[in-house]
């Protein structure tokens, strides 16, 4: 929850956090899978801990060049290692299979990528005036999304919004079953 | 006095004006999975105090001695999270000696103690502070936190008593209502604060 | 018996909440009056604005909960008329327009709308607005300066007796000026005796009560003469402070919110007490030079953990009441009248 609340300032930053959340899980959900039976409980978050936290700052060398933008995320970086998603798939839920550990790794990864994406473009539009670097002119100029209290706010208005979208859609499914049904009993 | 007064706005700054939740998000998630009482918050807060508190020792010392180098960036993080297992276990085997746990924690609070204990000891170690400070840093900013979330704990049982409209139950009015916090914690800190 | 059927409620008082918005609405008449009277009609177009734009997300966020949009309660228009009071005159409409929707649609309807809101409407959208606009919301224009329709950068605009107490200098107002209005500040802000009057007016139609205005009083004066800003006599002190920012308003309009304050009336107590010393509190180590609706933020996020401490003594209370009535204590006889009846 905090990496899409507070660095998404920008687009930029977004998608450089979803890499690292991508970096932190995935590796941890598939060696879950492979070992994961294998460790004590006792032992097992300082294990996962610890091999996210080097993949994470592998990934941290390798766009070093990156230095403004790894500025401005911060102490996120390092924390992107005990994100909700590895500790899921890595200790909670792990999955008996590797397919499935790297199918759900990924897709909820990919989830993240695109709430990001989403919320960083419209922080960075409405707020900075700008798209990935590239000075806009916004309708409206609203300094206050780039601040934490904006995150929070666009995450629930944004949360409701699907819920209130995947309640019409379940209702419409449940409403199209339920004449099937009927028309499949009257034809009876 | 004015080393009392010095320490005294340590505290001050770190659990009030650059509180781990209202600035930085950091426990957002934790407050929205964990319902019981108020009890477990102090709990979370006073583990992720001590742990936090006795790791960035050896570490404040480390960063004294290889503050200079190059990879000192990488490896403050790895040395963080190493000594911050260290802790937490030795922790867990002195209290369950003592007979003061009764069940295990879960594994997600477990990582929500890590969590903020990593983020405590790397705030306090970027702000390059000398030894003391950084120590009340970490006491200072793991009681903001727990006090934060008891705020956000008792919202969330006041927000029970009210019909909410039904996309906003749960995660969504929690969210808003800790936005809104945050916009009146803002009031003092009055600009972004360094991640 | 004859059994005859009725609608709730039952019991009916003179009071709904209809009439408290009324009440709330009439004493605001005055304020923009006297702002008419400083800065001329934009005053008006401004209060107006308000009204129309949280009178419309109302009834909108209603409609979109499923609901029969409800705008003669007055709430939303209550909203309106408040936020230009705790804004410049010179506030762009704009600015108006993002306080009113984030009043409204984020601080108040997703709650539940009216009665089950945490954070009060008004204040929650001019902070958002002090913090998207920190420069124009702390620039005030002159008094008596003819404001245009639409400003521009024409207009003269200075800094408040707030923020000269921010830097630890005296205002170079009078404080009888202070006390009619004749200082630059938040359009409904300044004028002091007005603001005074429409609490009488809303103490005696028994809308507020006299607890929690006093006790807010009584905290911010507390805390300024004890930490004082500036180098003047204590009282001097206390009155420059009470009589800059917002903290008179407050008292007046956003503190006696009777859905987000307490309900008993020491919790009241305390928690008016409690905002009145934090507003100061924030005041001395917070950036702004206003920082009241943010301090209100706060403390009504504490309004339920005090109405719960307030109900569990006030149990206690009445348990000793019952206690010490149903089992009073014993007098000891007096050694004389032990003498004489051993005797």
């Amino acid at each position: 929850m905090p990496f899409v609340i507070v660095p998404t300032l920008s687009l930029k930053a977004g998608l450089l956090m979803s890499a690292f959340l991508a970096a932190a899980t995935i590796p941890s959900a598939v060696l879950a899978s492979l070992v994961g039976r294998k460790i004590p409980p006792l032992f097992s978050l300082p294990f996962y801990g610890t091999v996210s936290t080097g993949c994470v700052l592998l990934l941290r060398f390798c766009v070093s060049g990156q230095a403004l933008l790894l500025e401005d995320l911060g102490v996120y970086v390092p924390l992107a290692a005990f994100n909700g998603m590895m500790l899921e798939l890595a200790l909670v839920h792990p999955r008996r299979r590797v397919p499935d550990a790297l199918h759900d790794a990924v897709m909820m990864c990919f989830g993240f990528l695109l709430v990001a994406a989403f919320l960083s473009a419209l922080r960075e539009f409405l707020g900075s005036g700008s798209l990935w670097g590239v000075p806009l002119t916004a309708p409206i100029r609203i300094r206050g999304l780039v601040l934490p209290f904006s995150g929070f706010i666009l995450i629930g208005f944004l949360s409701a919004l699907f819920r209130r979208v995947d309640s019409i859609i379940i209702g419409r499914m449940l409403h199209a079953s339920r004449r099937t049904a009927k028309q499949g009993g009257d034809a009876v | 006095m004015n080393l009392i007064v010095s320490m005294l706005t340590v505290l001050v700054s770190s659990a009030v004006i650059e509180n781990l939740l209202f600035a930085r998000a950091i426990g957002a998630d934790h407050i929205l999975r964990q319902t019981r009482s108020y009890r477990f918050i102090i709990e979370f807060g006073l583990g992720a105090a001590v742990i936090s508190g006795v790791t960035v020792m050896p570490l404040w010392w480390l960063s004294q001695t290889f503050g200079r180098e190059s990879w000192w960036n990488y490896a403050r993080s790895m040395a963080a999270v190493l000594l911050i297992a260290v802790v937490s276990l030795l922790l867990t085997i002195a209290m369950a000696a003592a007979g003061r746990i009764q069940k295990p924690m879960r594994l997600v609070d477990q990582g929500a103690v890590y969590s903020a204990s990593l983020a405590v000891v790397l705030l306090s170690l970027t702000a390059k502070m000398t030894f003391l400070p950084s120590v009340l840093y970490c006491f200072g900013a793991s009681a903001g936190l727990a006090a934060a979330m008891i705020l956000v704990h008792a919202g969330r049982e006041r927000l029970e008593l009210c019909v909410l409209p039904r996309p906003f139950e749960g995660l969504p009015i929690t969210m808003i209502y800790i936005g809104i916090l945050s916009l009146a914690i803002y009031g003092l800190i009055g600009h972004q604060l360094p991640t | 018996m004859k059994l005859r059927t009725q609608n709730p409620p039952h019991i009916r008082s003179r009071e709904s909440s209809l009439t408290m918005m009324t009440d709330i609405v009439i004493a605001t008449l005055p304020l923009y009056a006297m702002a008419v009277y400083y800065y001329g009609t934009r005053a008006l177009l401004l209060g107006g604005f308000g009204v129309i734009v949280s009178s419309m997300a109302d009834g909108a966020c209603q409609l979109l909960a499923g609901r029969i949009p409800n705008i003669r309660d007055l709430s939303g228009a209550v909203t309106g008329l408040l936020i230009p009071l705790l804004l410049p005159a010179s506030a762009s409409y704009s600015m108006i327009l993002l306080a009113a929707l984030f009043g409204i649609a984020v601080a108040k309807q997703p709650f539940g709308g009216m009665g089950q809101n945490i954070f009060n409407p008004a204040a929650a959208g001019t902070a958002f607005a002090m913090i998207c606009w920190p420069k124009s919301a702390f620039a005030y224009p002159v008094p008596f300066e003819r404001l245009p329709a639409m400003v521009d950068d024409t207009v003269r605009l200075v800094s408040s007796p707030a923020y000269s107490l921010s830097l630890g200098g005296t205002p170079n107002i009078d404080l009888l000026d202070m006390l009619l209005g004749n200082a630059p500040g938040p359009m409904g802000g300044t004028n002091i005796l007005v603001l005074l009057t429409c609490l009488i007016f809303l103490i005696v139609r028994k809308t507020v009560g006299l607890a929690m205005p006093a006790a807010f009083l009584g905290g911010a004066s507390l805390m300024a003469l004890l930490t004082p800003r500036v180098d003047a006599p204590a009282l001097t002190a206390v009155a420059y402070e009470l009589m800059s920012g917002l903290l008179v308003i407050g008292a007046v309009f956003l503190i006696n919110d009777p859905v987000t304050s307490p309900k008993r009336t020491l919790p009241k107590i305390f928690y008016g007490f409690g905002t009145g010393a934090l507003s100061m509190a924030f005041r001395h180590i917070g950036r702004y030079e206003e920082s009241f609706l943010f301090a209100l933020l706060v403390m009504n996020a504490t309004v339920w953990i005090i109405d719960v401490w307030g109900e569990h003594l006030a149990h206690a209370m009445r348990r000793k009441n019952r206690e010490f009535k149903t089992n009073p204590p014993v007098s000891e006889p007096a050694e004389q009248d032990v003498g004489a009846a051993q005797k």
